[in-house]
């Protein structure tokens, strides 16, 4: 990853976005790149999807989504929304520093806690021939439970449970009866957020989706979010 | 710039069949005794004379160990103009074959066996024998049909030179097993009392290795390295068979599961590969990063190899061909699929003045619909194929990084003379030879859609580079140091001209 970005405007128009097949993410990997999407959306920015199977081991942190600006390339929502405020592209931009503070707190809050809580081995390397379609799926859930040790997070499901509602509540406090996170302005808070919920609303698995239930204005939120229509 | 690598902690599980060497029995003695075609070698067939000789035993042939020691005695007084004469090259000989065997036989050993033998050279080198019996000690676990056809040769030695050079040979072929260490050999007088005074009983003393072996060990070939840890059963049903398990850990390519059958000249591999592609570093082109991420490849491999040089690293006469195919994705197992071609052809011949004319020429074709990756694909240029260019820097590039072809053809022409004036003659400057080479090649894309178009394509757009350089043989390998001109390169190709090293085992 290079620091500099290109000066013209140009880049604006070759966005690529690069992601896995919808059938092959993870939760949090899912939420991600809705967030990315949304966030992308909100930034009024055209982009084009790139499905590959092997985004994963394209990025060198191991973290999708990707974006690509030609020569350069940002990989996971942090870099990717750095590199757009840097840009001066941002929705944040015009907030004041203690609301910028806020929100991202909020924004490590939902990535420390509900990120790897929301993690299942669902489906995840299906795209691989037999036997590595074993392996790699065992290798990954081994390196993500050792990640989870090492920040003291909760590897058991049930465990997580309880932290994801702390966050849900959280955010629900925050949210109060409003459809914007912060005034009547759409943030990167706001796309993280309904990135996050969105994949939690969406999941297959049952349990996991009935967390937003006690929780109606996050469903608000999420219905209602104004630019995801298209996605 | 390193920038795309397979690297991952693989196991290697690998089964080898060393049953069918036949093919060899009829090839090897020339090979060998070409190989090493300095009167050092000669000592060295000698020097097995001296613990023979020692121990035999009967009337007949305590003749011959009287004619020994007399030329012994007459051999170290050096008397007469002609003994003189041959004592001096035998000095020089003698000073390379120290040089050569230091590490290996004791020197002063030898020193006595070369003038014992040499003396005694042209007695024995006629004398008529005729085997009667062969015995085999040390079987164990091993079956005797594996061993019976590999020394069956010795019986048609008809006098001692030949019987010599057959059990020289012989004890290579049961070293090369791999299943036993030491393999010594003895020569008797036959134990029959009926037979003829001229019959001689050999006798070969082996000694069965363990089983089991575990070896942790480092692997350089041709600009890759690899560590590898790993444990071997040998002799399994006593047929030489080996299964070996092994980790490496690697720059280049690793084996998951291989099996590997000979049958002459033929060769069936099986492989099972488990490919990780990693871009080490963050600034490797985006064409490279497409690429990476895990593969399976099951492949099957046919080999056919002739060989008929007289050494693989610096041959002066002989020719080498090499055709390999490998086909993957058979039977719709692993992810990658790919027809591969690829023809090694050499040809050397030694012109007036011991210069070394070779030549060589490399083509190789890959023949896929996408589904392989970067690393079954050709790569072409560096101190190894065409000279004067960086490592893998002729071909089709993306932002600095070679992205490799799926057609290649590479030649290369030498000529080879030892170093003028011919310092260190008979010791290290044996070693070392000047050569002048011309390379040419190119590596390119052959689409199915015009084949007569990207082929012509892939003629016209060739590459080419000259030079003269330095090359010094260190055993199995050798060492280049060449300046290089490359003539003709394309605006994407990393070219490298001056001064270029280069070590390897093979060399276009």
């Amino acid at each position: 990853m290079a620091t500099a970005p290109p000066s013209d405007e140009a880049w604006t128009k070759s966005i690529e976005l690069y992601c896995k097949p919808s059938d092959e993410e993870l939760l949090y990997e899912k939420g991600e790149k809705l967030a990315v999407k949304a966030y992308l959306a909100i930034s009024r920015l055209e982009y084009s999807v790139h499905v590959r199977s092997n985004t994963e081991f394209m990025s060198p942190s191991g973290v999708v989504p990707i974006i690509r600006v030609p020569p350069l390339f940002f990989c996971g929502f942090n870099a990717i929304a750095n590199f757009i405020e840097l840009k001066e592209r941002s929705a944040s931009s015009l907030l004041d520093s203690q609301t910028t503070a806020d929100m991202k707190a909020y924004i490590s809050l939902i990535q420390d806690k509900l990120l790897p809580a929301e993690l299942t081995k669902h489906k995840y390397g299906d795209n691989l021939p037999s036997p590595l379609n074993q392996i790699i799926p065992w290798l990954k859930r081994q390196s993500i439970i050792r990640s989870l040790r090492n920040r003291e997070l909760p590897i058991v499901y049930s465990d997580a449970k309880s932290t994801i509602k702390q966050v849900l509540q959280a955010l629900s406090n925050r949210l109060g009866t409003s459809l914007r996170f912060f005034d009547d302005r759409l943030t990167e808070l706001d796309a993280l957020a309904y990135g996050h919920l969105k994949s939690i609303q969406d999941c297959d698995l049952l349990e996991i989706r009935n967390l937003l239930t006690d929780y109606p204005n996050l469903v608000v939120f999420c219905n209602n979010f104004p630019v995801m229509n298209n996605l | 710039m390193v920038t795309m690598v397979n690297l991952k902690l693989k196991l290697n599980l690998h089964i080898k069949y060393k049953n069918a060497f036949d093919f060899f029995l009829g090839k090897m003695p020339n090979q060998v005794l070409v190989s090493y075609p300095s009167p050092v070698y000669k000592n060295l067939q000698y020097f097995y004379l001296v613990p023979l000789s020692t121990r035999l035993k009967n009337t007949h042939v305590d003749t011959i160990v009287d004619t020994l020691q007399e030329t012994t005695g007459k051999g170290s007084s050096m008397q007469g103009a002609e003994n003189e004469k041959r004592g001096a090259t035998r000095l020089t000989k003698l000073t390379d074959c120290i040089m050569y065997f230091l590490s290996s036989i004791s020197s002063a050993l030898l020193y006595f066996g070369v003038i014992i033998i040499k003396s005694a050279e042209q007695q024995l080198k006629n004398k008529k024998i005729k085997v009667h019996n062969i015995n085999i000690d040390g079987l164990r676990v091993t079956r005797t049909d594996l061993v019976q056809p590999k020394i069956h040769n010795v019986f048609e030695a008809a006098t001692f030179e030949e019987l010599v050079k057959e059990m020289y040979l012989s004890k290579n072929y049961l070293e090369d097993l791999d299943i036993f260490h030491p393999v010594n050999v003895f020569i008797d007088a036959a134990s029959d009392k009926k037979a003829d005074p001229i019959e001689l009983d050999v006798t070969f003393r082996v000694r069965e290795l363990s089983r089991f072996s575990a070896q942790f060990k480092t692997e350089v070939g041709n600009q890759d390295s690899r560590l590898v840890i790993g444990g071997k059963l040998r002799n399994l049903f006593g047929r030489a068979e080996e299964l070996m398990g092994s980790i490496a850990y690697g720059a280049k390519k690793s084996t998951t599961l291989q099996i590997i059958t000979e049958f002459g000249a033929h060769s069936l591999h099986f492989d099972s590969v488990w490919r990780e592609i990693q871009c080490l570093s963050d600034r490797s082109s985006w064409a490279v990063r497409e690429e990476s991420g895990h593969s399976l490849k099951c492949s099957i491999k046919h080999a056919f190899m002739r060989d008929t040089r007289d050494h693989s690293v610096s041959p002066t006469t002989g020719h080498f061909i090499r055709f390999e195919q490998e086909h993957a994705g058979l039977g719709s197992l692993g992810d990658t699929k790919f027809h591969r071609f690829f023809l090694e052809c050499q040809y050397n011949k030694t012109l007036p003045y011991n210069i070394v004319f070779s030549s060589s020429l490399n083509l190789g074709l890959l023949a896929s619909d996408g589904q392989s990756k970067i690393s079954d694909r050709f790569f072409l240029g560096g101190p190894l194929s065409i000279r004067g260019f960086q490592m893998r820097g002729i071909g089709p590039h993306s932002e600095g990084d070679s992205i490799g072809g799926n057609a290649l053809w590479a030649s290369g022409l030498h000529l080879i003379s030892p170093l003028p004036f011919k310092p260190l003659q008979g010791g290290f400057g044996e070693r070392l030879r000047t050569h002048l080479f011309v390379n040419a090649g190119n590596l390119g894309h052959i689409r199915s859609s015009a084949i007569r178009d990207s082929t012509e394509e892939l003629i016209r757009g060739y590459r080419w580079s000259y030079g003269i350089g330095l090359l010094v043989k260190l055993g199995v390998a050798q060492l280049e140091l060449n300046y290089c001109v490359p003539c003709r390169a394309h605006a994407t190709d990393r070219i490298s001209p001056g001064f270029q090293f280069g070590v390897g085992l093979s060399f276009l």
